[in-house]
């Protein structure tokens, strides 16, 4: 049974309007993801929710993200105020207008903010394309320690076993616990799929 | 025990599942104090047969059997009321199911008091109990015993008040998850990096 006073396309346009769904087309990585890749995206935005969850609501974070700015929001929505480190290449005008709330900030460098003390309460990064080397993870890590606040927290992944033990190893030297998730895990931890996460404090 | 496998045997999966987190979690800690060991079923996780263990609790025909099933020169179970107890510093310092039993006030403020007070400096923390959002399916007998049920905004503020770190997972049956919070049947909290 309809209600006719009801016209449900009027209500429905209401409501998209409402929720500002502009229909805005998606940066080229994020299309070619949502079409060719659909599993692999599902896995990485789970990597950056697991983080998100893992670091709370904090002041600062920091993100680097591989997503065009959906793995920085993704984080963002779950801590607050966040700094996102685009790819190079990536189109930082695009990405800007298609993410365009004040908790999100994105750059395309992170030379700066690498010199930073006692900054942030989080950072976040994971190597979908195992394109990071070991001694670019090693500066990464030892960075990153200096970067965060007291009471803050390090979660990096990676898929690549021989580099997640090697990442593992500098992590222990550079922070009080290191926490390990994914995958060989005995326990039935819902973690994301497909990574090794290394949380660290 | 016996009891619990004949009433609901599927818990022995759930507990058991407990205690492989909180082992996870405290897997790089050298030694474990667990706060409310009961019987002991958890204890061999948590020590893996490598650590130091011992296990606190107040039900003493419980510690009698833990002693007679499980106990050796690194394994202690101790009959003992943990609330202003001083047993040294472990590594880790886990206790499952055992907050909610623990009154609002004093004595809540003594328990994790205890935990921090026997914790080493760089030791983890792993406290679970059940979500207070659960409390409307809970059985009766265990409503009775539930005197003070913590949701994942508290659990996280008083474990806050004595670790700098602290990271909420929520747990439905075995399966531990990040999901939404207040959905979950069980809560952990992982404490590090004790506030001194």
């Amino acid at each position: 049974m309809t209600n006719s006073t009801v016209n449900p396309e009027k209500c429905w346009a209401e409501m998209i309007d409402e929720f500002g769904d502009d229909h805005s087309p998606l940066t080229p990585k994020l299309a070619q993801a949502f079409a060719a890749a659909p599993y692999g995206l599902m896995e990485q935005v789970s990597w950056f929710k697991f983080a998100g969850k893992m670091i709370g609501r904090r002041d600062l974070v920091m993100v680097y993200d591989h997503l065009e700015g959906l793995g920085g929001w993704t984080v963002a929505y779950e801590t607050g105020p966040t700094v996102a480190i685009l790819n190079q290449l990536d189109p930082l005008d695009e990405i800007r207008k298609a993410w365009p709330d004040e908790k999100i900030l994105f750059e395309n460098h992170d030379e700066i903010l690498r010199s930073t003390r006692n900054e942030f309460d989080g950072i976040v990064r994971f190597d979908a394309a195992d394109s990071i080397i070991e001694a670019e993870w090693e500066y990464f890590i030892a960075d990153s320690a200096a970067m965060l606040k007291e009471g803050g927290s390090f979660v990096v992944g990676i898929k690549n076993e021989l580099k997640f033990i090697f990442i593992k190893k500098i992590a222990k030297e550079h922070f009080n616990h290191v926490f390990e998730f994914g995958k060989g895990q005995p326990h039935p931890v819902l973690t994301p799929a497909n990574i090794n996460i290394i949380l660290a404090c | 025990m016996a009891y619990n496998l004949k009433k609901d045997p599927k818990r022995l999966a759930f507990v058991l599942a407990r205690y492989s987190f909180a082992a996870q979690m405290t897997a790089n800690c050298a030694s474990v104090l667990e706060l409310g060991c009961s019987e002991g079923i958890g204890a061999s996780m948590l020590h893996g047969g490598i650590k130091p263990y011992l296990g606190l609790d107040l039900d003493t025909p419980a510690i009698e059997a833990a002693r007679r099933n499980f106990a050796s020169e690194t394994v202690r179970f101790k009959n003992a009321n943990f609330l202003h107890m001083d047993e040294g510093r472990f590594e880790a310092v886990v206790s499952l199911d055992v907050v909610e039993h623990i009154s609002k006030g004093a004595d809540e403020a003594a328990f994790f008091q205890a935990v921090s007070d026997n914790i080493t400096d760089n030791g983890v923390c792993v406290i679970g109990t059940p979500n207070e959002t659960s409390t409307p399916y809970a059985s009766p007998e265990s409503m009775r015993g539930h005197v003070n049920m913590f949701d994942a905004v508290r659990l996280k503020s008083t474990m806050e008040d004595h670790f700098k770190n602290v990271f909420i997972f929520s747990m439905n049956d075995e399966m531990v998850h990040t999901g939404y919070a207040p959905m979950a049947h069980y809560l952990f909290a992982v404490g590090c990096n004790k506030i001194i």
